[in-house]
């Protein structure tokens, strides 16, 4: 039998396997170098960036919920300036690919940090970030609203050359549509799918735990509606999609990459488990060795 | 023994298996767990933390920070409250089981200052890292003001020589009747140099009162969280800033802050 071919294309550029790190999980890389050989992961996809700095939301900021994790960090980030002076030179040694996040309240907030990052050497492409559900201005609203969706990521187009990855909300009646809009608009890939909006309330208190009252939902509890999120966007869509949502183990990134994606990001489950994205790339590669697949690819299309 | 690190680096964690050595109840709801290095042995600095991984994982999902309340050549140990599903598996543990903990975190306790004495005052599970911390100033004779509602809730430690323990109950039923506050009114507190860990209005009021005496005060918060490491944000608490939306990480900068660098009017 034949080497088994782990490499992902996106836009001509590769990854070197299927397996990354979710947005808002991992940092900007650095936070979890003592704990995980971080240069052996397929992608790390950082905290969301935005042009100028952001503290994030008011305390308390999680929720523990039944297999999941309510959060409402609300983008904070360093910003642009504090990125390019103070994340760059650490991301500079990191051989993995690094995907930067990239967020804001309006266009021109994402136009600005896209151009940035196309001139930015370490970053190896950029995951637009359409569907935050923690911030009262952009985020879920442009990835929510076809329309919105394809006049930001045209724009987008325009200022970088890097692959770009669109970021898809779940809280929508048909992902198919933002979908195909962020696909017609020239994304290069989309990943499936950010945290659904969810509330968890304090009884003692009679009001709900997080101070916004909603939060997003990430963690096992979600991986099922990652997973048909995954499926509708690549019957839709002929770029690659990438799967995200309560990934813990081998058996789940498989259910993704079965479902039509080409790779996988793992979130929640590495503040438990911090090595859980190496464990499941060798998950993946142990079936794919066994069942007699050599490229992700032919993973595809049983269903 | 302590180092100072709100001013230098931290020494990078590790995550190993442990063995428990010993599961002991040492009040009403209430246990000290000793781990064995088992090969891995690390110095944690008072007021840093460990987390455990659940045993039954998603169900809790988050690992569960717990300060050390020990550390020496044979193991570590922390005091825990059975109050949720995290702690409760806790109480389930024997001699021998294995255990998942990733440590040391956060930023601890720094020194006392020179000619300073330390008070030490504790509540609830903030008497982990307080002991831990006694016991490394022990030359210095802290005084460890600790209280609970009632006897029966006071944790039974084995406090070194050296350490002056004053208990109080809310009831009397052992030490002295009343709260830590009322403990500490009865205190001379013209020299010392507070460290403090237990309820949020408990951390309060002995913030207020080192205001009132422009004594050094430090506090450990209690924050839920998610990475321990930085990485995610979630575990934010409100600086004493004019702008108020400025926020530490409980986990990194913390979880051991000055206490006139929070913000206490919430």
């Amino acid at each position: 039998m034949g080497q088994i071919d782990l490499t992902v294309t996106i836009a001509g550029k590769t990854l070197p396997n299927p397996v990354g790190t979710a947005s808002g999980t991992f940092g900007f890389g650095e936070e979890y170098s003592p704990l995980i050989d971080i240069n052996a992961l397929g992608a790390i996809y950082t905290k969301a960036l935005t042009p100028e700095e952001r503290p994030g939301n008011t305390p308390p900021r999680l929720a523990e919920t039944t297999a999941g994790l309510i959060n409402s960090i609300g983008l904070a980030n360093p910003g642009l300036n504090k990125f390019l002076t103070e994340k760059v030179p650490i991301l500079q040694n990191i051989t993995a690919p690094i995907i930067v996040n990239v967020a804001g309240a309006t266009q021109s907030d994402y136009i600005k940090v896209c151009e940035a990052m196309e001139e930015c050497a370490p970053v190896w492409g950029v995951e637009l970030n359409v569907s935050c559900p923690n911030v009262d201005h952009g985020g879920m609203s442009f990835g929510t609203s076809p329309p919105l969706l394809a006049r930001l990521v045209a724009a987008v187009r325009k200022v970088i050359k890097k692959p770009l990855i669109v970021k898809l909300s779940p809280n929508v009646a048909d992902i198919s549509e933002p979908a195909r809009a962020a696909e017609d608009a020239g994304a290069d890939a989309l990943s499936c799918i950010n945290t659904l909006t969810a509330m968890k309330v304090d009884i003692h208190r009679r009001k709900p735990l997080i101070p916004r009252g909603t939060g997003g939902l990430s963690g096992p509890a979600i991986l099922p509606i990652g997973v048909a999120a995954v499926w509708r966007s690549a019957k839709a869509v002929k770029i690659p999609v990438i799967g995200v949502g309560g990934i813990s183990r081998p058996e789940d990134a498989l259910e993704y990459l079965l479902a039509g994606a080409c790779a996988v990001q793992t979130g929640t489950t590495l503040f438990t488990h911090p090595n859980t994205p190496l464990r499941v790339l060798s998950g993946i590669e142990q079936y794919m060795e066994q069942q007699g697949f050599q490229s992700i690819s032919e993973l595809h299309g049983f269903f | 023994m302590i180092q100072n690190q709100h001013n230098s680096e931290h020494p990078p964690c590790i995550q190993r298996t442990g063995k428990i050595l010993a599961n002991r109840s040492i009040a009403r709801g209430c246990g000290e767990i000793r781990i064995g290095w088992n090969g891995a042995e690390i110095h944690p600095s008072p007021g840093q933390f460990l987390t455990l991984a659940p045993r039954r994982y998603p169900l809790p999902l988050l690992r569960r920070p717990y300060a050390y309340s020990s550390a020496d050549s044979s193991g570590f140990g922390f005091i825990y409250q059975i109050r949720g599903p995290g702690s409760a598996e806790l109480a389930e543990l024997r001699p021998g089981d294995e255990t998942d903990w990733l440590g040391p975190l956060g930023t601890g306790f720094p020194p006392p200052e020179p000619a300073s004495r330390p008070i030490l005052i504790a509540g609830g599970t903030g008497i982990g890292p307080i002991f831990y911390l006694a016991v490394a100033l022990k030359e210095h004779g802290p005084l460890v003001v600790t209280g609970a509602r009632e006897a029966n809730l006071l944790p039974r430690l084995h406090w070194p020589p050296g350490v002056h323990v004053l208990p109080c109950t809310e009831d009397g039923s052992a030490g002295i009747a009343g709260t830590v506050m009322d403990a500490l009114k009865e205190t001379d507190t013209s020299s010392a140099e507070f460290y403090t860990c237990g309820p949020a209005p408990m951390m309060e009021a002995v913030h207020k009162l080192a205001l009132e005496q422009n004594r050094p005060c430090w506090v450990s918060v209690e924050e839920i969280m998610a990475c321990g490491v930085g990485a995610c944000q979630g575990c934010a608490v409100s600086a004493a800033d004019d702008t108020g939306t400025t926020y530490q990480r409980a986990c990194l900068e913390g979880p051991v802050f000055n206490s006139r660098k929070l913000k206490w009017d919430r």
